[in-house]
């Protein structure tokens, strides 16, 4: 029995060594794997926005007397958040050419760009969220402005959350370089940044454009 | 693995990233193509309202 058991160990050992020599080699189709799970993740992410934009879609018309979005949206001030989010996803491209071709400084000044741009974004959406408030369109005053400050929130928060990460790539790449893993992850934030640029289209195109139509 | 071998793996992860992540150029086509498309519905909203 002992000489059994020393067996099995041993093999166990082997097929443990084995596993540890085949990962070693299938590092790149883990990092498939790995991009591929953060896009099913973005499909349930997109599953979400559809039911926020569905249920704007059904509520926008239920404004209470109150305002209508002919009447607070301000399409210039759109226009220049739409502008820096779409020019924030460009830079994101540099950053993730730059990672590619292992530029590690050059990395870090295209993400910081990056993440000035989403944060322009997010001031400006903060903003208009505090003018809307101070002035009594506040989210509990109408179906249409709950609707709203759910769906534009919604894409907010999802911003933030890009912004979060991406301080911590930021710290991850000055500290570690460009490695494989690294550079899955940026890859990972660059597919999240641009699906978030994705939806900012649609919000502007049917809340702001439609609204002010 | 030789010096050679390694050079030869790196040299094809490099093909491969080109391959799937674009370049340069091709990432300013989308940028110009993607501004292009978002200002022609905005024009044509804010002549709207102008009318």
């Amino acid at each position: 029995v002992s000489t059994l058991s020393a067996n099995l160990e041993s093999a166990n050992l082997d097929s443990v060594s084995h596993d540890d020599h085949a990962h070693a080699h299938d590092h790149h189709d883990t990092s498939g794997d790995t991009i591929f799970g953060f896009w099913l993740y973005l499909m349930t992410d997109c599953l979400l926005f559809a039911s926020f934009f569905a249920t704007y879609a059904v509520l926008f018309m239920n404004t209470a007397g109150g305002v209508s979005g002919k009447d607070i949206f301000e399409l210039d001030f759109v226009a220049v958040e739409t502008a820096a989010l779409l020019i924030s996803s460009i830079t994101f491209g540099f950053a993730m050419i730059a990672a590619q071709g292992q530029k590690k400084a050059l990395t870090l000044t295209w993400l910081f760009i990056t993440f000035c741009l989403g944060a322009a974004f997010i001031g400006m959406e903060i903003y208009e969220f505090h003018h809307l408030i101070v002035h009594g369109n506040g989210p509990q005053q109408s179906a249409f402005l709950t609707s709203f400050f759910s769906l534009v929130g919604l894409h907010g928060l999802h911003v933030t959350a890009g912004l979060i990460w991406m301080t911590i790539m930021m710290i991850e790449v000055a500290k570690r370089g460009l490695g494989k893993p690294t550079v899955t992850r940026l890859s990972c934030l660059s597919l999240f940044w641009h699906f978030l640029d994705i939806v900012w289209i649609c919000v502007f195109t049917v809340v702001y454009l439609m609204g002010a139509m | 693995m030789s010096h050679s071998e390694t050079h030869a793996l790196k040299q094809m992860q490099s093909d491969h990233h080109d391959e799937s992540h674009g370049s340069v150029k091709t990432y300013l086509i989308g940028f110009v193509l993607s501004i292009i498309l978002t200002a022609i519905p905005f024009y044509m909203v804010i002549t709207l309202h102008l009318l």
